[in-house]
């Protein structure tokens, strides 16, 4: 039984979604607009982006040979 | 192994979590030297007001800026710097550098700044309600002056701003690709596997 990850989408997809949200949050001033919150939320996202990948439950599962 | 692991993680988001107020803790700071800033609106009246050492211009109270007005400045240093070099960062990144040429040894300055004519991005980032730290430096062999405050734009309309959108473009892309993920996570026999099971 093999289950197929996506771990390099997880990380583009959480290093888009932390970009992304860090600039909502700079543009409301909840965060500083600094270099650090931007690397701590593009961070943040990766990790999480490359979590779910292998975190998320497995769909389509066929019987074994 | 995993208790190594907890302590690690802990240390660094306690060590980020101090990191984080202590840049906020030294605005509207100034060693060395000692300056005012008063932010004009476009019509030349008065918008804002910040010194340091002093009030305003610190986390909770930015100095609010027009990105269509100017700002005034004066300051002065503890001692004439003659020669060396001054630099400005915005958000930790550098913003503008240069040399000092001050030959005549003067220990105190002022000018403006018109912020109508500054690049797009800026004029974009004034129109939210961001909060920039800036720093300026300037050392030479007499001394070094350092000055630490924050600046804020009129705000306005954020969600129009062009930094919220593409913030939102973004996040959209970001999420668009945790769905694709999601759905695309298959679990089933190998290949070659799946292939015989599907022939039989």
């Amino acid at each position: 039984m093999k289950t197929r990850r996506h771990p390099i989408l997880g990380f583009f997809s959480g290093l888009l979604l932390g970009v992304g949200i860090a600039l909502m949050l700079f543009t409301f001033g909840i965060v500083p607009m600094t270099v650090l919150w931007l690397a701590v939320l593009m961070v943040g996202g990766i990790v999480i982006g490359i979590a779910l990948a292998y975190a998320l439950p497995a769909r389509g599962r066929t019987s074994g040979p | 192994m995993h208790a190594t692991g907890r302590i690690a993680a802990t240390a660094t988001v306690v060590g980020m979590c101090a990191l984080l107020p202590a840049s906020a803790a030294l605005a509207a700071d100034a060693e060395g030297c000692q300056g005012s800033v008063q932010s004009l609106m476009a019509d030349g009246s008065p918008l804002d007001s910040a010194s340091a050492p002093g009030e305003g211009g610190t986390a909770d109270d930015p100095l609010v800026i027009d990105p269509e007005g100017s700002i005034a400045w004066e300051g002065s240093t503890g001692v004439a710097i003659t020669s060396g070099t001054w630099s400005v960062t915005l958000g930790g990144v550098p913003f503008r550098s240069g040399d000092v040429d001050n030959a005549d040894g003067d220990t105190s300055g002022s000018g403006s700044v018109d912020l109508a004519g500054a690049p797009a991005p800026v004029q974009w980032v004034l129109t939210t309600n961001a909060k920039i730290p800036v720093e300026g430096t300037m050392s030479g062999p007499e001394g070094t002056c350092t000055a630490s405050g924050y600046l804020a734009g009129t705000g306005g309309s954020p969600i129009s701003s062009p930094v919220f959108l593409a913030g939102a473009g973004l996040a959209a892309f970001g999420a668009l690709g945790v769905v694709l993920m999601a759905v695309g996570t298959k679990a089933g026999a190998a290949g070659a596997a799946a292939a015989g099971g599907a022939g039989t």
